[in-house]
């Protein structure tokens, strides 16, 4: 079972621009929560801020608080912060010298776990939670780049639950996918649910509709409005969510 | 827009520039070629070399081990600093001061070989030892060559893409886990092919410098040409042209295999 992230007057800047201003958020266990809002409202910015992988950015600030079950983030190391929150990317990034079995292994590896019948296991149940052992279990020691594009950022989700994560974070994950593949990440990730506390960001709205319960609606910066996924496209409070949603801009 | 008759006569005048110039290119190599044809296995001869007259000596075998060991020396010095500051520069530094080195990087890489030559006399050890010339020829070369070394090999890293630096941070790797574990092995290929292209490089500007190294002493390839032919030496010129001949051939081959390694690499990408 995840752990919930709250997020307490986060406001973030690249060098002078301040690119998100005092957003509070919580995402809660056993959901799934989506962000939406148009190209370069913030939506990276802000989930990168949840496993400090923003720090990465050399001239990136961050302020406002993180609470991960409680704990502020801050208080334990980034490392662990980001195998605890788990991230997906966009475009697939298997590590591209690796096979298939090593991509998935990598994080325990990097803990320095290393004895072959504990990782084994771990390769084999993450790959089974991303949809994948059937099709990869005879090919565990290919090259990941051998893999379909759908089949590496499946194994992106499988490299990311390896480490054991309570949260896992989805930035777009189907956008260089076809519409088949954009249904079959849906399904993995309904079924993780149950496991993991789930935020995806996505420009697609019909995404947002079909897979969160809860929807959040970014704009310049700003959280707009936050609610029930249902709520947020039928009865929106906020006049910008509604122009959004009905298309109108976006 | 331009009528069409007009970019066509462009066109193809541009095509006829590039014909001439790879004519050109080619005289030298076919005369290289033609030399060693005509004058046969003699231009390659390695025999009974004497310090004392290298340019009527058959001094080839020198002249060609010198200058491979300068080249590797050279890398050997070369590589493990290159590749540390290139990650440094990639890695660590960002703007204002990035760009400071940079601009100097950039400055110091296009350095001509004639400047390379000027300061390799300028500083000649006095010593009758083969090792210690061969040493700092090496060391010269390094030093003269790191910046380029440095900005190909950064060029490498710059150009991946960040998704790969954040896929391992993300899973929980510490900075320098990033770096040697997935960021270093995933560029390998690369890495090795930019150092065989500055071997090569390495090797090409030895050779133009050196004809032959032994008991301290070095001579310059186009000193000695310019000598037999200012002496109608016809056996030293040959020697001059097999010894170009043959690392040309080196060169040709090193260069093929770093194509080789790139192609390989970016099918693999
Ligand atoms: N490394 C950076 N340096 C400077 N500015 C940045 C950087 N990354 C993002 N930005 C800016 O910050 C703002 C928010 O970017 P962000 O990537 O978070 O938006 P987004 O909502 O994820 O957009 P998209 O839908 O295109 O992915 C944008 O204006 C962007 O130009
Ligand atoms: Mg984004």
């Amino acid at each position: 079972m995840g752990e919930s992230v709250t997020a307490f007057e986060i406001s973030a800047y690249y060098g002078q621009k301040k690119v998100l201003h005092n957003i509070s958020l919580t995402i809660i266990p056993g959901e799934i929560t989506a962000i939406i809002g148009p190209p370069g409202c913030g939506k990276s910015t802000f989930v990168r801020c949840l496993n400090r992988l923003i720090e990465a950015t050399p001239d990136a600030k961050v302020t406002g608080q993180v609470k991960l079950g409680g704990i502020d983030i801050t208080t334990l190391p980034k490392e662990e912060v980001r195998r605890k929150i788990g991230m997906v990317f966009a475009s697939p990034n298997p590590f591209p010298t690796m096979t298939v079995f090593d991509n998935v292994a990598a994080g325990l590896y990097l803990q320095g776990i290393k004895q072959r019948s504990e990782v084994a296991d771990h390769v084999e149940r993450t790959l089974r939670m991303a949809s994948l052992w059937d099709e990869v279990k005879d090919r565990l020691q290919r090259p990941a780049l051998a893999l379909s594009l759908i089949e590496q950022q499946q194994l992106c989700i499988a490299r990311a639950l390896a480490v054991s994560p309570d949260v896992l974070l989805l930035d777009e994950p189907a956008s260089m996918l076809s519409p088949m593949g954009t249904l079959q990440i849906e399904e993995i990730i309904d079924d993780l649910k149950m496991h993991y506390t789930i935020l995806i960001v996505t420009h697609n709205l019909q995404q947002a509709a079909r897979v969160a319960d809860k929807t959040a609606f970014f704009l310049n910066g700003e959280l707009i409005e936050f609610s029930d996924t249902m709520d947020l496209f039928t009865t929106p409070k906020d006049t910008r969510t509604e122009d959004y949603v009905t298309g109108r801009f976006g | 827009m331009e009528p069409l008759a007009w970019r066509k006569i462009k066109s193809q005048g541009f095509v006829l520039f590039w014909m001439i110039l790879g004519f050109i290119a080619l005289i030298p190599v076919l005369s290289l070629v033609i030399v060693v044809v005509v004058r046969g296995l003699f231009a390659l001869f390695f025999d009974g070399f004497s310090a004392q007259n290298p340019y009527y000596a058959q001094a080839l075998l020198y002249s060609f081990l010198g200058t491979i060991i300068v080249a590797i020396l050279t890398m050997l010095v070369a590589s493990p600093i290159t590749l540390f500051s290139a990650l440094y520069l990639s890695e660590w530094l960002s703007g204002k001061r990035l760009a400071f080195l940079m601009t100097w990087l950039r400055a110091f890489s296009d350095m001509p070989a004639l400047l390379t030559g000027m300061v390799i006399v300028l500083g000649f050890p006095n010593t009758n030892s083969t090792w210690v010339t061969l040493l700092y020829l090496a060391a010269t070369l390094t030093a003269i060559g790191l910046p380029r070394f440095i900005r190909t090999t950064y060029d490498v890293f710059r150009t991946t893409s960040p998704i790969l630096r954040e896929g391992a941070l993300a899973i929980g790797a510490t900075k320098s886990q990033m770096i040697f574990k997935v960021l270093l092995p995933s560029h390998r290929a690369q890495v090795l092919a930019v150092y065989l292209q500055q071997l090569a490089r390495v090797i090409g500007e030895t050779a133009s410098l050196l004809l032959f190294v032994k008991g301290g002493q070095a001579i310059f390839l186009s000193v000695a040409i310019d000598h037999a032919v200012v002496n109608a030496s016809y056996d030293a010129l040959t020697r001059a042209y097999g010894f170009a001949f043959l690392l040309l051939l080196l060169i040709l081959m090193i260069l093929w295999l770093a194509r080789r390694i790139t192609n390989s690499a970016n099918r693999m990408l």
